[in-house]
């Protein structure tokens, strides 16, 4: 009976110290998940509001292809960084 | 090996990920910029330009991506193996950060003629340059700061800066053009997107001059280990040839298809196969990008759980067993009404084989001239599916829809005919009331087409088999009422998980591969061959497939033989690394 609120206590130390690690861990994760949420949104509200864009990245051969006649677009080769 | 206690990432590891990550956030920024960005850039810096210049400027864009970035990979990967990563991956972003910078303030072809493409060139040469190390040295810079058991996780970061440059290229754009309008955005306000980097530079510089070198390039430094020839150590030891030639086919040819498919291909197929309008197509793919990005940090954690191999290899079989019937279904949940017009009509191709080439075009600069490659082209970017008959030698191809026939030989009375019916339609829509301005643009864009004399049969033909196309049933768009948006994303979002399978643990296991006296060097030439010629290759190759066969889901068949390469090859000689000790052979 003696031990048991030193035991508690140190449960609860252990409880308390392990729960703060796991809110600091975990808002620091939610803080990214929070900002990266908030700029997809923006990038996604943009988009929807601005329309038209190449989302496709660089490609290759774009610089005769203002006046190549009935060139695919898929014709065009797309690097990555 | 004993794994070190979980403990969360400290300070000064959370710095190294976001140093690390702000330069490729840059690349990726980049990449997306020059892609929106192209068809201003052409106007500004090659319009002027004589035919046989700007065949030679286009085969040095060509460079720029495909042989210039694999060559950067060896001089900044052989600089990071004998100086240090810091400073190697320092001067990576000062050159392209600087090289992007300069595009925006560059003057044009109007104001100082030919010197403005020749410049603009020879940025582009550097910026490929300094990508070719970027990479590399991203990835070496934090698996080496990262504890035992946990590269994946930490390297995973550095692959969620796709997302990140494609939204903040967007933002930036569509801000811009928004802002200040369609005509000066078109005239000056394009430069913005690239002097707005140089706030994303300042930040990166700034932050990596603060960095110390990676602990274990300063061990080996201290120890006097570093390689005197990293190339040579690389590439002229079969020991190590061995393995990269191994983590270029058993892993990175893979990893990029896949990649490319997912990201880049899936919208391709969207707008220019299933006539998906543009917009409606991009938030698909932004919403799915959305979804899946995370899972690239879910999957490079689990790869420290249960290993790199077999997530790498999970998604490369995944993706060459359900490619076929996922793009299927892409097209019935898009474009209903396409999926059967393809199973009710008919459509063949008689020619000539001696007529049809491989319509295989990575610089841009071939032109596919006979009536055999124009039918095949035509039908193929209409995503028309077709039967190939033979014909005798010298006869030109004669495309059949249904019941009527399309001939690809067009004869001046033609061009007459149809335009006359095209000013008399122009004139009809001029005197209507209220005016359809979208109608009228282009009902005078086709008058202009047909009065052009390279232009006219081309206009022509395209007119007749429209309308054949569309008599059978073939929609000219994806009817947006049938368009199935939630099927659409559930589709894409699982093409992006593939994605994050592959690209997830793969900088993890690279750098894995390799001992830390050449690793920047060894790694970054697999990676870039693998992703610039393997994936850089497949929208044009994926187009002469289907234009070759006749069926618009065989472009497929190029992914699926390299992913399933991939698995072969991976499952038989990679070794599983997450369990390395990477100081282990220093």
């Amino acid at each position: 009976m003696g031990t048991a609120p030193a035991y508690r206590a140190g449960a609860v130390d252990k409880a308390l110290f392990t729960g703060a690690f796991f809110i600091k861990k975990g808002m620091c994760m939610w803080k990214i998940a929070v900002g990266f949420a908030v700029f997809a949104g923006v990038a996604l509200f943009i988009l929807s509001k601005g329309g038209d864009i190449d989302m496709s990245g660089e490609k290759h051969g774009d610089t005769t292809h203002t006046e190549a006649p009935a060139a695919p677009t898929a014709s065009k080769a797309t690097s990555a960084p | 090996m004993a794994t070190a206690a979980p403990r969360p990432m400290s300070a000064e590891e959370k710095k190294v990920i976001f140093a690390s990550s702000l330069g490729t956030v840059f690349e990726w920024y980049d990449f997306y910029l020059y892609g929106s960005l192209a068809a201003i850039i052409a106007k500004q810096f090659f319009s002027g330009l004589d035919e046989g210049s700007a065949f030679i400027f286009a085969l040095l864009a060509f460079a720029a991506g495909f042989i210039v970035r694999p060559f950067g990979a060896l001089v900044f990967g052989r600089l990071g193996d004998m100086i240090g990563r810091k400073y190697t991956f320092l001067v990576t972003i000062l050159i392209m950060g600087l090289s992007t910078f300069i595009v925006g303030v560059l003057p044009n072809y109007a104001s100082i003629g030919v010197a403005a493409p020749v410049i603009l060139i020879a940025l582009r040469m550097l910026q490929g340059l300094a990508l070719g190390g970027e990479y590399g040295g991203a990835a070496t810079y934090v698996a080496e700061h990262a504890p035992h058991g946990k590269r994946g996780a930490y390297t995973a970061w550095i692959q969620t800066t796709a997302t990140l440059g494609l939204f903040l290229s967007l933002m930036v754009i569509l801000g811009t053009r928004t802002a200040i309008g369609e005509d000066a955005f078109a005239d000056w306000g394009w430069r913005i997107p690239f002097i707005v980097s140089i706030l994303l530079l300042g930040v990166s510089v700034y932050i990596r001059l603060s960095m110390n070198e990676s602990p274990a390039f300063t061990k080996m430094k201290a120890e006097g280990k570093t390689s005197k020839a990293p190339l040579s150590e690389s590439f002229g030891q079969w020991k190590n040839l061995k393995i990269v030639i191994l983590a270029l086919i058993g892993l990175t040819a893979g990893q990029a298809v896949v990649w490319y498919s997912g990201q880049f291909y899936a919208l391709f197929f969207l707008t220019q196969a299933l006539k998906v309008d543009g917009p409606t197509a991009n938030v698909m793919v932004a919403i799915s990008l959305i979804i899946g990005t995370p899972f690239f940090i879910v999957f490079g954690a689990l790869s420290d759980k249960i290993g790199r191999k077999p997530i790498i290899l999970a998604g490369c079989f995944l993706a060459a067993v359900t490619y076929f019937p996922v793009f299927t279904a892409l097209t019935k949940a898009a474009n209903p009404d396409l999926a059967a017009a393809q199973a009710a009509a008919k459509v063949t191709v008689t020619a000539d084989p001696a007529e049809c080439s491989f319509q295989f075009n990575p610089t841009g600069t071939k032109k596919f001239t006979s009536s055999c490659d124009i039918a095949k082209q035509k039908l193929a970017s209409a995503s028309v599916s077709y039967d190939n008959i033979i014909a005798p030698a010298g006869t030109p191809a004669v495309i059949k829809v249904g019941e009527t026939e399309v001939l690809t030989v067009v004869t001046p009375e033609d061009i007459a005919t149809a335009k006359d019916g095209a000013e008399k339609k122009l004139a009809e829509l001029n005197a209507a009331e209220p005016q359809d301005a979208k109608a009228i643009a282009a009902a005078t864009a086709r008058v202009k087409a047909l009065s052009g004399e390279k232009t006219a049969k081309d206009a022509v033909l395209s007119g007749k088999l429209s309308a054949a196309l569309k008599a059978a049933g073939y929609p000219a768009k994806a009817d947006m009422a049938k368009f199935d948006k939630t099927t659409v994303v559930i589709i894409l979002t699982y093409l992006v998980l593939l994605v994050t399978m592959v690209y997830g643990p793969i900088a993890a296991m690279l750098v894995e591969m390799f001992p830390t006296r050449i690793r920047y060097t060894s790694m970054s030439l697999p990676y870039h061959i693998g992703n610039g010629w393997f994936g850089g290759l497949l929208p044009t190759t994926a187009f002469a497939i289907v234009a070759q066969t006749g069926n618009m889901y065989n472009g497929l068949w190029y992914p699926i033989i390299i992913a399933g390469a991939t698995v072969v090859i991976g499952g038989l000689f990679i070794k599983e690394t997450k369990d390395v000790d990477i100081y282990a052979n220093d």
